[in-house]
């Protein structure tokens, strides 16, 4: 484990610091953010007793409703990304800044209140010389918990596409890899501790020296934040998006060399685990994502469900190509050759045995052996309780296991079949066959570029460019690629780039 | 001397029972004026108006022939020196911003504000070089109450309210601090109105002192007056410990022998008014000679004492 997460940290080096940075921004905007609000309101309500304690009932409320209910919630309000994570994250990190900076205010020794009184100091004064040191311990122990709070949380911004440490957490639960997920957890823990003890050492600081030093934080973080704009909108840029994984990794690398090869001019800016598919739809629509790999099937399923869905690929590609259209006024370029979709799977030498081609030669054999499935798939009616009727599969014995579990107990030879998706890199690394659907039951899942028009209108060669890789990529690359990436450590970027040169699709 | 400060039919009244009650009173400029009484009987009351900490309910407060109620309240309070019983230095300043505060509320800078704190830190024994950087809590309860008087005098105010100043200091700091108080008062002659439940603290500082009870104002007049003429016998009552120890009791009581042309170097001139304890102490070098005429001896206090 621990050779693995070293190993980690030297391939994706790069992703890791950029998560690093997402993670501390997202963190120190939202607590930056919290605190202004915060403060701002406990002074305000400082001698409004009535309304301070309102206000505190307010903030306890908000801290008690779940993380992810609170994502969920502003997606529809504000979308996708950056914005509702760190709304979110606000939301959070008010309650200790405003509980621990409002006692603070008026837990000050009444004598000394009544001594600021009777010397005739202004407001500000007594304010800013007063009251705020006085409460200053308090305030900072406020942000200290903020903070470790804030940090903590951030790591579910993954889950809607604002980035940061989360994203490892939650590839690593999607690929069954616990060295990411580690990963991700150990270094998110590790910036609560550095943050909290920098916060504990600054409350030792005199609170003029204080002062000086969250205006030099501020100045810097606002230079930063002018500096990536100004150079952000500097130049014109298109935003590839992915969901979670490796796979969808791959090809937004893949989108990018090709649109930047066809016209040099062009900029590509690439969102890795961006989140789950509903969110990437609603940012795709509300542009700000350009383009995303998606699937025929979970167009047709998921997006815009279907009573009725083709099992012919071509058919099936058309009609998701024409609702999107139709409804959401995307457009949907030319699907790549391999598809996503389940499939059952057994070892290698297990096929040669018993001759096994198809799911119906396996269900010759069924009877005498056991199988070990995903919950979902074995609960769902185009999963296997349609799979059992269309084939009459008769499994001695069926046992429900988490998606990695099963490959690891085929892999240990305690079990014969298993359910799994064409592309999973298990499937490479665990040396098992993939069987042919030979009664077409499994709806199709063919990848393929979603697209804002827009930009089509505006770069014909971004077409140009990704229809290069229609009817390219069978499964058995796609398996590669992912083994690549997800076993090997591989970046995506690079195992992408060899692909297209050596499939001559770009120039060296 | 000119009427500074008057109180007119004032009262104060929280749910129905008057915390001040139909107050008459005015301060002489230049007086030192003690409000004496038990604790809860309205005489800390009655200072907070002075300022306007607490407001009248009924009745009016002229300074100079002025309703105070008129004047800009900042500006007002700028000019009112405040020492406060439980010392209320700010722990977050140093001596020298705790200090210069009110100097810096007339938006004296801290520089021009240091050379007056430094000599008035050097009037109430405290050296500048040592203390001015401190923090408060380094300072002993009777160190940290004399910059709390410093603190008042620093925007050199037309008045100083003393609010109870000495009441939690050990005895022995207690009578240095009033010392100094007497002290400053016969170099600045500044009016202060001392506000005290010590019967002992109100004779030995007020040129005039107000004996309030519930809420009244029970007699005002010199030590002297009140301790012989007391106005009622709750007045009598309150200053019946402070009648035992005095020289003139002596006289009266005949405890002396007259001589008609005391030349003798070696006698002590006493004025009225000393305390037996005092006379006892200077007895141990030298008899004592009292209004010119009455010669005290070592024997005539042993006399007294026994016989009372």
């Amino acid at each position: 484990m621990l050779n693995s997460i070293i190993h980690l940290f030297q391939s994706q080096s790069t992703n890791i610091i950029n998560a690093l940075e997402e993670h501390i921004l997202l963190s120190f905007v939202s607590v930056l953010i919290a605190a202004v609000i915060a403060i701002s309101l406990a002074i305000l309500f400082m001698n409004h007793r009535k309304l301070g304690n309102i206000m505190l009932q307010i903030a306890g409320i908000i801290q008690t409703i779940p993380s992810l209910a609170v994502l969920g919630a502003l997606i529809p309000l504000v979308g996708i990304g950056t914005v509702p994570a760190i709304i979110a994250l606000v939301l959070y990190a008010f309650m200790p800044i405003y509980q621990n900076t409002y006692s603070g205010l008026t837990n000050i020794d009444p004598s000394l209140l009544e001594a600021a009184e009777s010397f005739g100091l202004s407001k500000s004064f007594k304010l800013f010389k007063i009251r705020l040191p006085l409460a200053m311990s308090e305030i900072l122990s406020g942000l200290r918990v903020a903070t470790v709070t804030v940090i903590g949380t951030a790591t579910l911004a993954a889950l809607i596409g604002g980035g940061g440490l989360g994203t490892f957490i939650m590839q690593g639960i999607q690929n069954g890899n616990n060295a990411e997920l580690l990963l991700g957890a150990i270094l998110s823990a590790l910036l609560a501790i550095v943050f909290s003890w920098l916060l504990n050492e600054l409350s030792k600081v005199s609170f003029k020296k204080l002062i000086v030093i969250v205006s030099a934080i501020l100045a810097l973080g606002v230079g930063f934040f002018t500096v990536q704009h100004i150079m952000q909108s500097s130049e014109q840029t298109i935003t590839v998006a992915g969901k979670l994984g490796s796979e969808p990794e791959v090809l937004m690398n893949m989108y990018k060399e090709l649109i930047e090869n066809e016209d040099p001019k062009l900029k590509v800016q690439t969102k890795p685990n961006f989140g789950n598919t509903n969110f990437l739809f609603k940012a795709i629509k509300n542009k700000q994502v350009d383009i995303y790999p998606e699937f025929t099937g979970t167009v047709l399923e998921t997006l815009h469900p279907q009573k009725v869905v083709s099992h012919q690929p071509g058919i099936a590609y058309n009609d998701a190509k024409n609702i999107l259209k139709r409804k959401d006024n995307l457009d949907y370029l030319k699907p790549m050759s391999y598809q996503n979709r389940y499939t059952i799977a057994v070892r290698r030498g297990f096929a040669k045995k018993h001759h096994l081609k198809t799911i119906s030669d396996l269900a010759k054999i069924s009877s005498k052996y056991s199988a070990a499935f995903d919950s979902d798939f074995y609960q769902q009616h185009d999963g296997y309780q349609g799979l059992k009727k269309k084939y009459n599969l008769h499994f001695v014995k069926i046992k429900v296991m988490e998606p990695n579990l099963r490959y690891e107990a085929i892999a240990h030879n305690q079990i014969s079949v298993v359910d799994g998706y064409t592309t999973d890199p298990q499937l490479k690394a665990d040396n098992l066959v993939s069987l042919k659907d030979d009664e077409s039951f499994f709806p199709p899942y063919q990848g393929a570029p979603l697209v804002n028009p827009e930009i089509l209108n505006k770069y014909p060669a971004i077409k140009t460019a990704l229809n290069k890789l229609a009817g390219k990529i069978t499964e058995k690359d796609m398996i590669n690629m992912n083994y690549e990436v997800t076993i090997k450590h591989e970046k995506a970027s690079t195992v992408a780039r060899r692909y297209l040169i050596k499939n001559k699709l770009i120039k060296k | 001397m000119k009427s500074k400060l008057q109180f007119k039919h004032i009262y104060v009244t929280y749910n129905k029972v008057d915390a001040v009650h139909d107050l008459n009173l005015e301060i002489n400029s230049g007086e030192l004026f003690v409000l004496v009484g038990a604790s809860g009987c309205g005489k800390t009351t009655t200072l907070k108006m002075v300022n306007r900490l607490q407001t009248p309910t009924k009745g009016q407060i002229l300074y100079k022939n002025q309703d105070i109620s008129k004047f800009p309240l900042r500006k007002m309070r700028q000019n009112i020196g405040y020492v406060f019983q439980n010392i209320a230095l700010f722990p977050n300043m140093t001596i020298l911003e705790n200090a210069a505060i009110q100097l810096r509320a007339k938006n004296v800078s801290l520089s021009k504000a240091k050379p007056i704190v430094t000599r008035l830190m050097k009037k109430v024994g405290l050296d500048p070089k040592t203390y001015l950087n401190r923090m408060p809590s380094e300072l002993s309860g009777g160190q940290q109450q004399r910059v709390g008087t410093v603190r008042a005098l620093a925007a050199d105010p037309d008045i100083i309210l003393m609010d109870e100043p000495f009441s939690a200091l050990d005895p022995i700091s207690r009578e240095k601090l009033q010392d100094l108080v007497l002290n400053l008062y016969n170099e600045l002659h500044k009016t202060i109105i001392f506000v005290t439940h010590d019967m002992n603290e109100a004779i030995r500082l007020g040129t005039r002192i107000g004996v309030m009870e519930h809420g009244h104002l029970l007699q005002v007049g010199t030590a002297d007056d009140i301790v012989t003429h007391p106005a009622n016998k709750t007045v009598a009552a309150m200053f019946h410990n402070q009648r035992s120890a005095n020289i003139a009791d002596m006289i009266a009581g005949g405890f002396y022998k007259l001589v008609d042309h005391p030349n003798d170097q070696q006698y002590i001139r006493v004025d009225k008014g000393i305390s037996i304890p005092q006379l006892a102490e200077k007895l141990k070098s030298n008899p004592i000679i009292f209004e010119g005429k009455y010669l005290i001896t070592t024997k005539d206090l042993l006399s007294f004492i026994s016989e009372n």
